[in-house]
């Protein structure tokens, strides 16, 4: 039997459970053979809180995939968010037995191993450990140190640490489908690996992943992987504030959300109403669209608010670390118009 | 500052699906490109399976048959010294019982 380097990737979203299967054809690029998609049940935040209802979400996605593309999964690379993620920056270094030797793979292996060693709060567990700059005997500012003469090798790390219990009941929900977990990866890293180039990395990018629990935040430059953070608001938040604010059904806030929301109310008229039927035999509710955008403005630019913060402790007016450019995109919102306002309010509010 | 919306279609082949290049499948577009660095074979081929299946059948049935046939030779060496009438006969109610097993089992 040839062997094919199949891939898989499974999504666990707060709104959605994404699984894909793909490949790299002869060019490079990734063909994609099937793609199930079930609705996401158990998940809040980004963060599993009943096992057995993503469980089933998990297969229902698996199956779908399974169906449309003629394979069957054997194992997946699991995405992860939540709140409980933070990154952390470290600097360590070894020093290297005989200097006269030039500096290979496996020493950087061990550089790294010695920081997944590091000591972590209890409860708590390294999820990626990102080499950024290296350092070799004072001489800074190195990205390839492989192949260099040197004693002591330095380097600084981005570290991604999360909490393991919240890692350990993704792996359940996985395991307990029948399928194998062959890795994990911090969302915003997959989804800029996706989306980005390696030019846009190297220029200065911020990547901004307005999902429907979490949003994400990634931040490249000089195409390194300098800031990941994860922001507990996303999609869901609104329709919340829509359901509280309109007095309706969630199922009701969520459709008008994505059929009539936008994010600017200056572009709505006063007398554009939509009519909602009302519980058992009640009158039908009216509301203007006007104040229906104005909710989704206020919660909206909470959220970004929130990004700038993160993107400002980061240390965005450095010089040294200034990204040139924004790039955003949403998962959980579903609705183009929605997401294009979004980045209207973005200019306007000079950000 | 500039913004733009980001579609995965970056790295995906020219003929993929436009649904795919959507915002929304970016995260597990992502996940998938890290899992084809793992270089393992993640998922195989529902038709490979199901063929593996059907091929063992026929695989037991040649085993059967190559059994009954050094019965037969072991039936005709020892009756060739005695008699070969009643050989010949025996060996005919022997050929007929495998023919009605043969039958049985397809």
């Amino acid at each position: 039997m040839e062997k094919e380097n199949i891939a898989v990737g499974l999504d666990i979203g707060t709104t959605k459970i994404v699984a894909m299967i793909g490949k790299k054809n002869e060019y490079g690029k990734l063909e994609i053979l099937g793609v199930g998609k079930s609705k996401s049940l158990g998940v809040a935040r980004g963060v599993v809180n009943n096992i057995t209802q993503t469980i089933q979400s998990i297969q229902q996605a698996v199956l779908e995939a399974e169906t449309k593309s003629g394979y069957k999964i054997n194992n997946v690379v699991v995405g992860i968010a939540g709140q409980h993620i933070r990154s952390i920056q470290h600097s360590d270094y070894i020093i290297r037995k005989n200097a006269e030797e030039v500096i290979a793979g496996g020493d950087i292996q061990l550089l790294i191993d010695q920081v997944n060693k590091l000591a972590m709060l209890p409860g708590e567990e390294i999820i990626h450990v990102l080499p950024q700059e290296y350092k070799i005997d004072g001489q800074s500012d190195i990205k390839e140190p492989i192949g260099m003469y040197g004693g002591r090798l330095e380097s600084s790390f981005h570290v991604v640490v999360g909490q393991a219990s919240s890692i350990r009941n993704v792996a359940r929900c996985i395991q307990s489908a029948d399928i194998e977990l062959s890795g994990l990866t911090l969302e915003p890293l997959a989804s800029a690996n996706a989306v980005l180039s390696q030019e846009e990395k190297e220029a200065g990018v911020a990547l901004i992943d307005i999902g429907g629990g979490t949003t994400d935040l990634a931040i490249f430059k000089d195409g390194i992987i300098r800031h990941t953070a994860v922001i507990p608001f996303g999609g869901n938040v609104i329709t919340d504030d829509i359901k509280e604010g309109c007095s309706i059904i969630e199922k009701q806030a969520e459709l008008l959300k994505v059929k009539f929301g936008s994010a600017w109310p200056g572009e709505n008229k006063d007398n554009e109403i939509v009519s909602i039927p009302g519980l058992r035999g009640r009158e039908p509710k009216e509301i203007s669209l006007k104040n229906l955008s104005k909710i989704i403005h206020a919660r909206v630019v909470e959220i970004i608010e929130q990004v700038f913060t993160e993107i400002k402790e980061y240390g965005h007016d450095d010089p040294r670390k200034k990204t040139n450019s924004w790039n955003r995109f949403n998962g959980g919102w579903r609705s183009i118009e929605t997401h294009q306002t979004i980045s209207g309010i973005h200019y306007r509010n000079g950000h | 500052m500039d913004t733009r919306i980001g579609y995965p279609n970056e790295h995906l082949a020219g003929n993929s699906d436009e649904e795919i290049s959507c915002p929304l499948y970016a995260t597990v577009v992502g996940l998938v490109m890290n899992s084809i660095e793992n270089k393992t074979q993640s998922a195989v081929r529902l038709e490979k399976i199901n063929e593996a299946k059907i091929v063992r059948p026929p695989k037991l049935e040649i085993i059967e048959e190559e059994i009954i046939k050094d019965d037969v030779q072991d039936t005709l060496t020892p009756a060739v010294s005695t008699s070969n009438k009643k050989n010949f006969f025996d060996l005919s109610g022997y050929l007929g019982k495998i023919k009605e097993f043969l039958d049985n089992a397809e």
